[in-house]
């Protein structure tokens, strides 16, 4: 078994990775459904329903949303988690 | 495609005699979205993402995309799941099973979606109708109808 370099790793990544401040957000596209949307926000934050349709709302309406602020790896998951299922979804660092 | 019934956290669906056929054929084009589709980032300068990051999104979804197509290929095969009915078929899935459905069907969708060039009527980039763009509507048209059963059959089942 082979283990990670952490140190290497950790020297790597930007130092306030850990601070929650990158944005994931969620951009409009003409292609997806709505109710499709509103779906795999629920399964990716796990969030009920009406949360879930006013950020598909939100993205519908005003072209974007930002669905939640993360550490850097956190919001690369989310980022990940979005992407396969196919929504325009990418992290962009607050400020 | 409808739900027939949830049973022991099986989704039964009860599908038209064309229906399998043309799912079948909709799970065979899978995968059609491009990994170099994926990017962590709209912001050239990464928006915080280093170009690895991208390279370890693209490798992830690549993964991802294998496993799905295998997925794909053992519900084409398995005569368990997918049974003749006097009304065409019957389909079970699991509530996974639904899951990755969607993610397949949606690739097939958006996938096809880009190879007609991204239309988007509202901001005056209508697709052309031709030989070559029909066959891609009718696709985005089809995997958007089974994502609704999908979706439709989950919202029933609460």
């Amino acid at each position: 078994m082979v283990l990670p370099d952490l140190e290497q790793e950790n020297q790597s990544r930007p130092k306030d990775s850990l601070e929650p401040g990158y944005l994931v957000i969620c951009w409009d596209d003409p292609v997806n459904l709505m109710v499709y949307v509103t779906h795999v926000f629920q399964v990716v934050f796990g969030w009920p329903k009406p949360k879930a349709e006013r950020h598909m709302l939100q993205v519908h309406r005003q072209g974007k949303s930002v669905l939640t602020r993360e550490s850097l790896e956190k919001a690369e998951h989310y980022v990940h988690q979005l992407q396969r299922y196919h929504l325009h979804a990418s992290m962009e660092r607050d400020g | 495609m409808e739900l027939v019934k949830v049973a022991a956290g099986k989704y039964v669906f009860q599908l038209g005699k064309l229906e399998w056929p043309v799912l079948g054929r909709l799970l065979e084009l899978y995968p059609v979205v491009p990994t170099s589709h994926h990017r962590l980032s709209r912001n050239e300068a990464g928006g915080g993402a280093r170009p690895a990051d991208d390279a370890l999104l693209q490798e992830a979804m690549a993964e991802h995309r294998r496993q799905n197509q295998q997925r794909v290929g053992l519900l084409l095969r398995n005569h368990y799941r997918v049974t003749p009915h006097a009304a065409g078929h019957r389909l079970v899935l699991t509530r996974e099973d639904l899951e990755w459905l969607l993610q397949v069907l949606n690739d097939v969708r958006i996938g096809s979606w880009l190879k007609l060039g991204c239309p988007d009527p509202d901001q005056g980039r209508a697709f052309a109708l031709n030989q070559t763009s029909i066959p891609y509507l009718v696709t985005m048209d089809q995997a958007g109808r089974f994502e609704g059963a999908l979706l439709a059959a989950l919202e029933e089942d609460g």
